[in-house]
């Protein structure tokens, strides 16, 4: 596989996984809103939760 | 320091604690707000300690450990600072539930530490009286004796432990004075028999109670616990969850309260009376005055800081003060950590060859988390200065002061402690409007709270006004820079408080009422509890940018480098970049948002970086780092500030950014609630459900609506006056 190609695949799978957590992030916001019981203060929130 | 010494009961008790399950000893820390409860804390788990929540409610748990002097692990749990037993506030509920081992998901404690001000004997001793009677082993922290000792008033631990009946160790928590003696007497004092009530009841009350005790025996109580309880209950509206199993409970306080009325006592007064009538005995037995006629230091500086005139007037002062230092402090070190990543960026440039990894890495994951990161000396530096603020006791005068102007606005004092929670961050502090028991008013402190200039968006001041404001002084020692960033800070608390006058008097109509706090003394705060509380903040700032920023960074990338085009022949290295750019996915989503922006003197890059920055507001800089990387065939220069003064508008050559567009621009951030957590926190905390969406709806775009509307405001007029 030559250099060009094989830089492509590793970014191809770097932004896949930036892509998933996003999402994920996203998602567990928006269920937090809706369960009463664990909030919507991600643990990056910034405050500390 | 001769007062920092323990009571024989504390450390010639005869042997030490049978710790439980897993050899761990539990305990818990209660006291009144403002005794060094938390210094006290810190001081004896240092820096082994977890943040979270109580299972099912928004009160914070904080937890910690330490060893003893034998090696063995004691768990720490401090308990929210509560004035009494009595659960009527959420605090208050869980510091009881707790105490009784009634709290879901937490150990029973197997010692009390009370945490007690030596220079208020009289106020703390109320709550410290009704833990004594819960049957658990007790050990009570005489805190702050030094600064009872320089007002005159000296307390004898000795004495005081035969009145209380539990050992009583002399603490000056800041200094970490008496620790090894708390230790020590807690470690033997869950091997002691609990202490019990100290004073008597009128043998009506007693005989009255006496169904209602049975009924808590009944119900699981040790029979000291269901004295407390029972007499707690004579005046209190709600029994509370933790009773709610107790069978038969309610119509026997009912029969009490009316055989207590009956024999010509008052059910709501009996407890005060009771107990503050055997405190007033105590601390005449315990506690020496020494004081003289001249004031303290703490009301001569009083009579400066809470004036009705030079007390707002200072309060504006040091504000400008700790913005200026901001910047005048951070600059160099944000120098330094733009060398760091601009070295960062030249060295992975130059070790991978030619490619997407390279560009990914450089102009993605570098310049992208880089631009956000170099404000990490300013988000430092401002929650230093909280920090100071909050331990010399001057935040609790800034509360004082601004009571006056809340109260003008229609809002209730309390709101006052979530709104400059919102100042860190607005997802605690919409959680902690559960104190502000109106609904009305507490939905109107939820409403405007984002208004506040919350943490997240310094990276976006900062980044504005280092590019585009001049670092003129002013007046002599104040700069235009600082003085921007407080005008920033007060634009946003004057429309909060405006707003909250205009809800106040159409949506929520209400009366306001007065705010009851305690002032604490001044002292000089802890330099261990400052290192915590604002690494803890760093540690938060740093771990934002390592997930979310870093994540959004490599996703707006790929978004700003795909799909690729085929370079026009004859262009300049850089006009290619801004070609390809312009063709990606994100140029394509920028052009398109452009005419929406375009009315604010922005172009489609600020755009996107509003767009993307709903997810939040720091990613903003780091969509314009990612832009501007890509953008750019320079690898090596991480200034975004200078990248933002020299670009163009390419349909007019001329400077594309001006102080008046970013002046216009800070001002939407000001407004504009671009953050998904406080939507999500705030559907939740205005009930849920489709209440909670429509009030979370009618927040977003009432904010979004002041923002752009001010910043088209601002652009037009400046314009208008010739700032373009």
């Amino acid at each position: 596989m030559d250099p060009q190609m094989m830089q492509t695949l590793v970014v191809g799978l770097i932004v896949l996984a930036a892509l998933a957590y996003v999402g994920r992030r996203a998602w567990r916001t928006v269920a937090a809103a809706r369960t009463p019981k664990d909030g919507g203060c991600g643990s990056d929130c910034g405050c500390g939760h | 320091m001769d007062a920092v010494t323990a009571a024989p009961a504390a450390t010639h008790a005869p042997s030490p604690a049978p710790a439980r399950g897993g050899g761990v000893l539990h305990v818990a820390l209660v006291g009144n707000p403002n005794t060094g409860k938390s210094t006290l804390f810190n001081a004896l788990t240092g820096m082994r300690q977890r943040v979270g929540n109580y299972s099912g409610v928004t009160v914070e748990r904080v937890e910690g450990r330490y060893r003893d002097a034998e090696g063995k692990p004691v768990a720490v749990l401090d308990l929210p600072g509560t004035y009494s037993l009595s659960a009527s506030s959420p605090d208050e509920e869980i510091a009881l539930a707790v105490l009784l081992g009634r709290a879901e998901g937490v150990d029973t404690p197997d010692v009390v530490v009370i945490v007690v001000d030596a220079q208020n004997l009289e106020r703390n001793l109320f709550l410290a009286s009704q833990v004594l009677e819960l049957g658990i082993p007790a050990v009570i922290a005489l805190n702050q004796v030094d600064a009872a000792l320089a007002a005159g008033i000296r307390v004898d631990p000795v004495e005081l432990t035969l009145e209380l009946g539990a050992p009583v160790v002399a603490t000056v928590a800041t200094r970490g004075e008496g620790l090894d003696l708390l230790k020590q007497a807690v470690n033997r004092t869950a091997a002691l028999p609990p202490a019990t009530r100290q004073f008597e009841l009128p043998a009506e009350a007693a005989a009255a109670l006496e169904p209602v005790d049975a009924c808590l025996v009944r119900g699981g109580f040790n029979p000291s616990a269901a004295a407390m309880e029972s007499l707690r209950l004579l005046a209190v509206t709600q029994i509370g969850p933790h009773l709610a199993h107790v069978p038969g409970l309610a119509p026997a306080v009912e029969t009490a309260r009316a055989a207590v009325e009956a024999a010509g006592l008052s059910p709501r007064a009996l407890e005060a009376e009771a107990r503050y009538g055997w405190i007033a005995d105590v601390v005449e037995r315990t506690t020496s005055r020494t004081h003289s006629a001249k004031k303290s230091l703490t009301e001569r500086v009083d009579a400066v800081v809470l004036h009705r005139v030079w007390g707002p007037i200072l309060f504006v002062l040091l504000m400008a003060l700790v913005f200026q230092s901001i910047f005048s402090w951070a600059e160099p070190m944000i120098g330094w950590v733009e060398g760091v990543f601009s070295l960062l960026g030249g060295a992975v440039g130059g070790a991978l060859p030619e490619g997407d990894l390279r560009s990914l890495l450089v102009d993605g994951v570098i310049a992208g988390v880089g631009s956000v990161l170099v404000f990490l000396p300013q988000i430092t530096i401002l929650f230093l200065f909280i920090g100071i603020l909050e331990d010399t006791g001057y935040m609790a005068r800034a509360a004082f002061i601004m009571d006056r102007f809340m109260r003008s606005v229609g809002l209730h004092g309390r709101s006052f402690i979530p709104l400059l929670s919102g100042y860190a961050c607005a997802v605690p502090g919409v959680m902690s409007t559960r104190v502000i028991e109106n609904p009305k008013d507490r939905l109107a402190t939820i409403l405007v709270l984002p208004l506040m200039s919350c943490s997240a968006r310094i990276p976006v001041y900062t980044l504005l006004i280092g590019a585009f404001i001049p670092p003129v002084a002013v007046a002599g020692i104040f700069n235009l820079q600082g003085l921007t960033l407080l005008a920033m800070y007060l634009l946003g608390t004057l429309t909060a408080l405006a707003m909250a006058a205009v809800f106040k008097k159409t949506l929520l109509k209400g009366r306001a009422r007065p705010l009851i706090m305690e002032l604490p003394p001044y002292r000089l705060p802890s330099v261990r509890s400052l290192a915590l509380s604002v690494g803890h903040r760093a540690s938060m700032f740093l771990r934002k940018a390592g997930t979310v920023i870093l994540s959004l960074s490599i996703v707006l990338w790929a978004l700003a480098t795909y799909p690729k085009t085929h370079p026009t022949p004859g262009l300049s290295e850089d006009a290619a970049q801004e070609e390809q750019l312009a063709h990606s996915a994100l140029g394509r989503l920028g052009h398109a948002i452009e005419p929406a922006v375009r009315p604010l003197g922005y172009d489609w890059k600020i755009g996107v970086g509003i767009v993307s920055s709903l997810a939040a507001r720091e990613v903003f800089v780091s969509t314009m780092g990612t832009i501007y990387g890509v953008g750019s065939a320079d690898e090596t220069s991480g200034d975004l500030r200078q990248k933002l003064q020299r670009e163009r508008d390419p349909r007019t050559g001329m400077i594309a950014y001006t102080p008046l567009i970013a002046v216009g621009l800070m001002v939407f951030y000001v407004y504009a609630m671009m953050c998904m957590s406080t939507v999500a926190v705030v559907i939740r905390e205005t009930g849920g459900g489709r209440t909670g969406v429509q009030w979370a709806a009618f927040q977003f775009a009432y904010m979004l609506a002041l923002a752009y509307g001010s910043a088209f405001l601002v652009y037009r007029v400046g314009l208008l006056l010739g700032f373009g």
